[in-house]
């Protein structure tokens, strides 16, 4: 305890008197002054950079702002940005920017209140390298095999297994597919090695950074008794958001389902399409798989809401509207245009395809969408908005993420800022799911309640198999039965776990965090 | 010759040489991606969009004339998108003949590029 205070004390001499009391603070080339509760314009002390670049700027095409400045004036920049525009900036303390490395001092620019389940308020508090963010590429372009891994336990004994896989991809081509448990990488002991080499072997080869790094893998399909090698070399992949588009013939009628993946640009013409599939096969009834959807453009949720009501529940309705803090009551103050809420699209936006067509309608009164932790955001959205017009959403599986807010990314001196600016209701002014959306029989619930089943990954069938546990009891509820006991989910064989540990992180990431972990 | 005579007979030419200069842009497939064809095509979507670093398909432009660009997905730890909750637009792009020649076209812009390294045929 003494050792702990005499090293406070140490910070604060070395720090100086404007940091620790005082409350001026002169930087090379600007003076900025810290008075507690004056907040001087974040355009006022915007790019005035500890270490200032050079060169042309590729998200303008002009010359880097940047002047002359320190981590001081940064972070004088981000405690005004913040009180400016996060949507809880009164919840935020005002700490003297002289005193803080910026890193950290962005870290303390945010509520620390918690959800009424103990979660925090904020788990969406992030910073980008600048020179990584504005990375652009092809929609849906990414270096991988094309197989989408998740990652069940993430230390020893660690559990990988395959979700889904992409069409034409390496991992095709290497005959990989759903509930594939990878049992080496490079040979190395997935499930147990627990040395740092051994960690960092496994997520190179797993998640590789770039096209061409080939890797060799030892796989144990689905029924077989021993793993078999397998090489695969990562490719610049497309995915295909939509897949598995079918109909279920049941009690209750004809049932529709599809797995939406992905809201990139072109998920917009496969999922015109596959409603007019759905459409010309006249369904019942829909299941939509949004279990692996992080989410991406509101507008082609807007889309796939309008698709599952039709025009009788939606014209004139909004799907969702934004709402910043109150200092912003009806404008956006990122773009300085009225704030109008995003209706229901019943045309095409041009996403991926022609832009003003009409689109295909399934006009169902309820729709059942299975989710998981990695179901969010625009995907949380298609649920709430749908529930704002008087749709019926069936939720079966596991609670969603809990992400009705966004952001516009902020750069300053090199690095880019995301602090939670808006929240999206729909249309009934709802939008508090900071926990997510939970099925109603979920044991330990978070979440929003929503009518549904609790239901655990099940990595024994195929996406879109009647048989899999998360669509067997999504038809199930449509013909009243009630929701399967969960024992009845179905982890990879031979796997000793539990219903709740067969649902996990499904990693897509091309910048490459680790995945796996030591411990 | 009279002078209004000499007036239609300019206005011909000049139709002429207008209809040799505006040749009409035919969507086009790239018929072989080399290496030295991404690499221009990769060049002329960067300069369209200030310089941003951009990574394509194996096989771009080989099946569509039309090529969506899009902020490269970044994510969380847990796997999510970092934003996944987008109110912007895609940068769209179109390949074109146009006299014989392959140009890419960046439909917000207008700006067009003549590839000089990259062959192709009408769509």
């Amino acid at each position: 305890m003494t050792n702990r205070l005499l090293f406070v004390l140490a910070a604060c001499s070395v720090v100086g008197l404007a940091a620790c009391g005082g409350s001026n603070t002169t930087q090379s080339g600007s003076s900025t002054t810290y008075t507690p509760g004056v907040f001087p314009a974040s355009s006022s002390l915007a790019a005035q950079c500890a270490s200032p670049r050079t060169g042309t700027d590729p998200t303008t095409g002009k010359p880097y702002p940047d002047t002359p400045g320190s981590s001081t004036t940064e972070n004088f920049w981000l405690r005004s940005w913040t009180n400016e525009l996060y949507l809880w900036y009164k919840e935020v303390p005002d700490l003297n920017p002289g005193s803080y490395a910026t890193a950290d001092y962005f870290n303390l620019l945010k509520t620390t209140a918690t959800t009424p389940s103990g979660n925090p308020k904020d788990k969406f508090h992030f910073t980008y390298p600048t020179a990584q963010w504005v990375a652009l590429s092809q929609s849906g372009v990414e270096a991988s095999y094309g197989a989408q891994f998740v990652v069940l336990a993430s230390s020893p004994p660690r559990l990988v297994v395959v979700a889904y896989t992409q069409p034409g991809s390496p991992a095709t081509t290497a005959s990989l597919s759903r509930g594939a448990q990878v049992l080496t990488v490079d040979g190395v002991d997935l499930v147990n090695a627990s040395d740092s080499a051994s960690v960092a072997t496994l997520n190179a080869g797993l998640f590789p950074a770039a096209a061409g790094s080939t890797h060799s893998f030892s796989i144990l399909d689905l029924g077989a008794a021993s793993g078999r090698p397998v090489t695969m070399t990562s490719a610049n992949v497309t995915e295909t958001p939509v897949q598995n588009v079918g109909t279920i013939p049941s009690s209750t009628g004809t049932v529709g389902y599809m797995l939406f993946n992905d809201h990139i640009a072109t998920a917009e013409a496969e999922l015109v399409s596959a409603f007019a599939q759905l459409a010309a096969a006249n369904v019942n009834d829909l299941v939509l798989d949004i279990r692996y959807n992080g989410g991406g453009y509101l507008d082609i949720a807007s889309e796939v809401g309008y698709m599952v009501a039709g025009p009788a529940a939606t014209a004139g309705k909004t799907f969702e509207k934004t709402v910043f803090n109150d200092k912003y009551p009806t404008t956006d103050p990122v773009t300085g245009q009225a704030l109008t809420p995003v209706p229901f699209h019943s045309t095409s936006q041009g996403f991926s395809g022609p832009q003003g067509q009409a689109l295909p309608t399934l006009s169902l009164p309820r729709v059942a969408v299975l989710t998981s932790g990695n179901t969010c955001s625009a995907s949380e959205s298609i649920m709430n908005s749908l529930r704002g017009v008087g749709v019926q959403v069936v939720q079966v599986g596991t609670t969603t993420c809990g992400k009705p807010y966004g952001f516009y990314p902020a750069d300053n001196c090199g690095t880019t800022y995301f602090s939670i600016q808006f929240q999206g209701v729909n249309a009934l002014g709802f939008g508090d799911y900071p926990d997510g959306f939970s099925p109603a029989n979920t044991l330990t619930s978070p979440g929003v309640t929503v009518p549904g089943c609790s239901v655990g990954d099940d990595f024994t069938h195929a996406l879109g198999d009647p048989g899999e546990a998360r669509l067997a009891a999504a038809l199930g509820y449509f013909a009243g039965q009630p929701c399967p006991a969960a024992a009845a989910v179905a982890p990879p064989p031979g796997v000793g776990r539990s219903a709740a540990s067969a649902d996990g992180v499904a990693p897509k990431s091309p910048w490459r965090e680790n995945r796996i972990y030591r411990r | 010759m009279t002078l209004p005579a000499v007036r239609v007979a300019l206005a011909g030419a000049l139709a002429l040489a207008g209809c040799r200069t505006a040749a009409p842009d035919v969507p086009a497939l790239v018929t072989s991606l080399t290496p030295e064809s991404r690499a221009e095509i990769t060049g002329a979507v960067s300069r369209a969009l200030n310089g941003a670093p951009v990574t394509l398909a194996d096989d771009a432009l080989t099946r569509e004339d039309t090529l969506v660009v899009e902020r490269a997905r970044h994510r969380s730890l847990d796997g999510t998108p970092s934003t996944g909750r987008d109110t912007g637009r895609p940068e769209r792009f179109r390949l074109v003949q146009s006299g014989g020649r392959c140009v890419l076209v960046h439909e917000a812009s207008g700006r067009r590029s003549t590839l000089e390294a990259t062959t192709c045929r009408p769509r």
